[in-house]
């Protein structure tokens, strides 16, 4: 049935159930992207609500523990890098984990802190956990910048450090579009464990914190036995994304070709997970609250 | 239905021309609510995972098939293969014959719901008036939340900018455009939204829970209302009150069993309503309970004070007229299509508690009122008001229901069917008005409320919301109740009942009791031994209490006097359960001694009469119930009452 002149629609397939049809939530999502921006905001402006520094926490936030480990893990000879100045590689290293860091935490609270605008505009609870990236986008980006900065300081420092200005630059947006698929897919589940119990907000940084220690960020790959050099590789999905990027901006290492697509494979069967999981538990959510 | 499908196709709506918004093969279901789940948990983090996993295993199949389970449990399915096509320049208002369809239509129309099935069409702008959701950000003023709800229903800047400025125009939303949104009372918000609404340039207007206008904003809403044909807007409305949009709606869109009953204008459409039971519904309730007795379960609205008053007027309204142990109801389950009654549940009314009208359930429900009535009756009316959030009330007329269950007596039998939805507390009202044959009315008052438990067969648990506690005394007792029979064994003489006459709760009847002349023919006991008389088959439930000693002279009569529900002996007695009599020896062996509990609490009235010689002595049972006993003992073969005492 067709009627003529409609401007927009909501359609559900008849007699089959929300959940069993991925396309048509997928098809909402995208249609209900023109409200990304407004509940991008709507999250970040929640968060900053009531502070007295405001925007200025996202700079101290990501500035505070990166200059802290810099300060202190520099003087650890295990973690040096051939090449590259420590507090570099450090920073790195931690624009791609702030990411993941920022992402998971905030997009945790995202379906929560959202409630009182899905009671408004009844969006798919998707948008929310694709909203929840801009904070650790805005973070990775203050990092990003704060790298660059250092980079030049360390030029006109007289610090010898590899060129940025290369080809492989260009590959290091799809990293971070990779982790960001990564951190959504992961942020659907949490954000929804997050509603259903608390227990949550224990066990999310918990196990964040054992992935920071079990990826190389703070250390080279290098510094690992090369079995265990392996093994990350190939279970942990971050592993390649940390030596690509670092590949991708300074050109040390190796591209880990293999290990990025097992990678990259994962990130998206998490994600592709992540959609049919929060299409799923969407109609569930509101008998739940 | 013929009608209806006319309606759908939209021939027979000629005044308006186009469609607005295009409701086809629309399911909507939810689960029932959490407090009707059952528990799989003590811990309620952990209920609520194992909750989470079993509804999310169970929905698809729910969702597509009106009979599966859910969870243990039916789905409520509001609305099923719903189509409707709602026409341009027309105000709608959307009713569910009892049920809360009405407002799920018009928030899945407002955007606010996702239907679970179907499609719904728009044809232009929709901008929902929901004071609930208008304000998101709670820190932020009324006036910044308009505007960005504004312009993310994608209107234009300088749209939004026109209308803020003329609500500022308005004196009393000016003075709450800045106040944080925290800071402002639902109904100021809804005002805004309305404003809004009647501003901007929308093509259709969704007001899922039509509340009256303020004062400073009921002059624009009315020329809003009556411009709206002439400017093709179309408004969908719809109420918990069925008064509050009657006399806005130019048409009706009535719902049945989730499915379109009719839709047409307003006043053809109507005739699908039952016309009395709603005029005596709604002048009842028009100055009666406001309904808003919701409760708004966002911690953060109840701890910024940002509480509907209404409700604590509902509960205290509530408690001035309540009389408890004086109503029962016992309630049907829908199951696979098929009604099956289930049990007869009580709420046991202690005397400091000041909200009887606790109603925990989410199904639908066959609600059966057995009242005594005091004399013979012409018509009797009963009106049952469902207190509740998101649903209409239910109305019924019942004369022709009146079926006494005892011919030597008039007694009403109401019934009820309804639906409650959402997990909301809900409280029903029940009024009977009874018209003699010369046409004088009488029992004209609200007479009792209802309370209605969820039975124990749906597994479910009672539940409080922390707002009630403190209000109600959480004594939800839940028995298996059997069908009286009166099977013999009864005490001699008779057992009389009668109406409790005006009293307060618990308290003895200072009126004089109408009796109605309903005598049960009783066998007399065999035997001056001990006697018993088992009313109810079934369990024992009474407790045993210190007794108590007077003296029966000889040559007199002993007449007991006990105060029992009026509806309670009519349909099954389930409080007396056991009374016993027996020979028991005085203080100064006289054999008439009398060993009475004194803890006997029952309301309504019995009468048993002895016989001296026969009637040794008594030892009732207590019942859950406050009431009182008394007895008279008068000299044989004196029919006037003698010395009287009364405990």
């Amino acid at each position: 049935m067709t009627v003529a002149g409609f401007t927009h629609r909501f359609t559900t397939r008849p007699n089959k159930a929300l959940s069993r049809d991925v396309g048509d939530y997928v098809a909402r999502v995208v249609a209900s992207l023109p409200q990304l921006p407004l509940v991008a905001r709507y999250l970040v402006q929640r968060i900053f609500d009531r502070t007295v520094l405001g925007f200025w926490w996202i700079a101290l936030r990501a500035l505070t523990p990166v200059a802290a480990m810099a300060l202190i893990f520099m003087h650890v000879t295990e973690f040096g890098t051939p090449g590259l100045f420590y507090p570099v590689f450090l920073l790195a290293g931690m624009t791609v984990w702030i990411v993941v860091d920022i992402g998971i935490s905030y997009g945790m609270r995202s379906l929560f802190a959202g409630r009182r605008l899905q009671r408004m505009m009844r969006l798919p609870a998707f948008l929310f956990s694709l909203a929840s990236l801009s904070m650790p986008l805005i973070h990775g980006a203050v990092m990003l910048s704060v790298l660059v900065f250092a980079v030049i300081v360390c030029g006109i420092a007289g610090v010898d450090l590899p060129s940025m200005m290369r080809w492989q630059l260009a590959l290091f947006p799809v990293l971070i579009a990779l982790v960001a698929m990564l951190v959504t897919g992961l942020t659907v589940f949490v954000s929804i464990a997050f509603i259903l119990t608390r227990d949550t907000r224990f066990v999310v940084p918990m196990l964040t914190q054992v992935w920071f220690f079990g990826t190389p960020v703070l250390y080279p790959l290098s510094a690992l036995p090369p079995g265990w050099q392996t093994l990350s590789l190939y279970l942990n999905p971050l592993t390649p994304i940390m030596e690509a990027s670092r590949y991708a901006l300074f050109g040390i290492g190796q591209w880990p070709a293999v290990p990025l697509l097992v990678s990259a494979f994962f990130i998206g069967v998490v994600f592709l997970c992540g959609i049919w999981f929060m299409m799923r538990s969407e109609w569930v959510l509101p008998d739940m609250s | 239905m013929a009608r209806a499908a006319e309606h759908m196709s939209g021939s027979r709506l000629s005044e308006p021309s186009s469609v607005a918004v295009s409701f086809i093969g629309v399911g909507y279901c939810r689960a029932p609510a959490k407090h009707l789940r059952p528990r799989g948990a003590s811990n309620e983090a952990l209920n609520r995972l194992l909750e989470f996993s079993a509804l999310f295993r169970a929905m698809p199949k729910a969702a597509s098939d009106p009979g599966a389970p859910y969870n243990k449990g039916q789905a409520i399915h509001y609305l099923r293969a719903f189509s409707a096509n709602f026409p341009t320049g027309a105000v709608i208002g959307v009713a569910d014959k009892g049920e809360a369809a009405g407002v799920a239509v018009v928030r899945i129309a407002a955007g606010l719901e996702a239907p679970t099935a179907g499609e719904v069409r728009y044809n232009g702008r929709v901008f929902p008036v929901d004071a609930a959701g208008l304000a998101p950000f709670q820190f932020r003023t009324v006036a910044e939340n308009l505007g960005m709800l504004a312009k993310a229903l994608r209107f234009s800047d300088r749209d939004i900018s026109d209308a803020l400025l003329q609500i500022r125009s308005v004196r009393e939303l000016d003075a709450i455009a800045d106040l944080p949104a925290y800071r402002v009372p639902k109904q100021a918000l809804f005002d805004m939204a309305l404003a809004a609404a009647c501003l901007l340039p929308a093509d259709i207007v969704a007001i899922p829970d039509m509340r009256s206008p303020s004062p400073c904003l009921a002059t624009r809403w009315e020329r809003f209302v009556q411009q709206a044909p002439s400017r093709g807007i179309c408004i969908l409305l719809a109420a918990r009150k069925l008064s509050v949009i009657l006399p806005w709606a130019t048409h009706l869109a009535l719902i049945e069993n989730g499915n379109l009953l009719d839709l047409g204008p307003a006043d053809i459409a109507a005739e699908h309503l039952d016309i009395l039971g709603a005029a005596a519904g709604i002048a009842d309730r028009d100055d009666g309970i406001d309904d808003d007795g919701s409760l708004d379960e966002d911690p953060d609205e109840e701890a910024n004070g940002n509480r509907d008053p209404n409700y604590a007027d509902a509960a205290s309204t509530c408690a001035e007229v309540r009389e408890p142990g004086s109503l029962r109801i016992s309630q049907s389950i829908t199951e696979g299509g098929q009604f099956r009654l289930s049990a007869r549940d009580r709420l046991d009314v202690a005397e400091n508690q000041r909200q009887p009208t606790l109603v925990v359930a989410e199904h639908d429900f066959e609600a059966r009122f057995e009242l005594d009535l005091p004399e013979d009756t012409s018509s009797v009316r009963p009106c049952l008001e469902i207190l509740a959030k998101e649903t209409l009330p239910t109305i019924l007329a019942c004369g022709p229901e009146l079926r006494p269950p005892f011919p030597e007596r008039p007694c009403l039998t109401a019934i009820v069917p309804g639906k409650l939805l959402s997990p909301a507390t809900w409280a029903l009202r029940l009024t009977v008005s009874c018209r003699r044959d010369d046409g004088s009315e009488y029992l004209q008052t609200p007479l009792k409320h209802a309370v209605l438990v969820v039975p124990e067969t749906s597994g479910v648990r009672p539940f409080l919301p922390l707002k009630w506690r403190g209000l109600v005394t959480p004594q939800l007792e839940i028995r298996e109740i059997e069908t009286f029979e009166p099977t013999g064994g009864l005490p001699p003489a008779s057992i009389r009942i009668s109406t409790p006459g005006e009293s307060g709760p618990g308290a003895f009847p200072s009126s004089q009791p109408i009796d109605i002349d309903s005598v049960w023919p009783v066998p007399r006991y065999p035997s001056p031994g001990e006697i018993s008389m088992d009313i109810m088959r079934g369990k024992y439930i009474l407790t045993r209490t210190p007794a108590q000693h007077i003296e029966l002279p000889g040559g007199h009569v002993l007449s007991m006097h006990a105060r029992i529900p009026a509806g309670l002996l009519a349909g099954g007695g389930y409080l007396l359960r056991l009374v016993q009599a027996r020979p028991h020896a005085g203080p100064r062996d006289d054999p008439f001694s009398l060993l009475i509990g004194a803890e006997f609490r029952i309301d309504g009235e019995m009468v048993v009469s002895g016989e001296p010689g026969t009637a040794a002595g008594f030892r009732p049972g207590a019942a859950p119930l406050h009431a009182d006993i008394e007895w008279h003992i008068r000299p044989a073969g004196n029919e006037t009452e003698g010395a009287r005492d009364e405990k």
